[in-house]
């Protein structure tokens, strides 16, 4: 059980690496430029549970309708912080 | 709760340093102690002489700010430093210069280490 956190886009190989490696109990949370993925279903990547940070999205001119994936603040991050010991970025 | 947040990646080029601020102030607002360790290019951050133009964000100001609610501490390695030429007159006040025996001891104690890579 890990907190996953992916900030590069999509031509990162290592974030797609990291998004298969990921299992069901993880949670995967997309920040920075790692909120390109949100615009795909995320069920072709990982088997995680996958959130975004709104405000990045939101930041890269998207509308919160454009996200495929549930849409986090950064209170909502700092819980998942505290569910999960062990975080990998 | 105890978290650490290492940032490497200089200020205004990257983003995380901003990422580690807003997470810094979710973590306060929820009774969290924060631990902010900057490492390699993101100890130009700490420089007190930085001056962004008004309508950006002042990230030096932003750590202070941070520093002064009395739960967040900002380490800085010490050598990053001296190989950016960033004495310890020029930092904001409050920082600290650190080190890595520093953040192995962070390591250990901290409840969570959120690592923000390069």
């Amino acid at each position: 059980m890990a907190l996953i956190l992916v900030k590069f886009g999509k031509n990162n190989p290592a974030e797609k690496i990291k998004l298969g490696s990921a299992s069901l109990d993880d949670d995967v949370v997309l920040i920075q430029n790692g909120v390109y993925w949100a615009l795909d279903d995320m069920k072709q990547y990982t088997k995680a549970k996958v959130y975004a940070i709104k405000e990045d999205f939101l930041a890269r001119g998207y509308e919160e309708s454009n996200s495929k994936v549930p849409l986090i603040n950064y209170a909502q991050l700092i819980e998942l912080i505290e569910k999960h010991p062990k975080s990998i970025s | 709760m105890k978290i650490t947040i290492q940032v490497m990646t200089p200020p205004y080029t990257y983003e995380d340093l901003d990422t580690a601020i807003k997470m810094a102030q979710a973590a306060v607002e929820k009774g969290h102690e924060v631990d902010l360790f900057l490492f390699a290019d993101s100890v130009l951050c700490i420089n007190k002489n930085v001056k962004p133009i008004r309508i950006d964000r002042n990230i030096p100001q932003k750590l202070k700010e941070l520093i002064e609610t009395g739960k967040v501490k900002v380490d800085i390695c010490g050598i990053c430093m001296d190989y950016r030429g960033i004495t310890t007159d020029m930092i904001i006040e409050g920082a600290k210069p650190s080190g890595l025996p520093e953040l192995a001891q962070l390591l250990y104690s901290s409840d969570r280490f959120i690592n923000l890579m390069a």
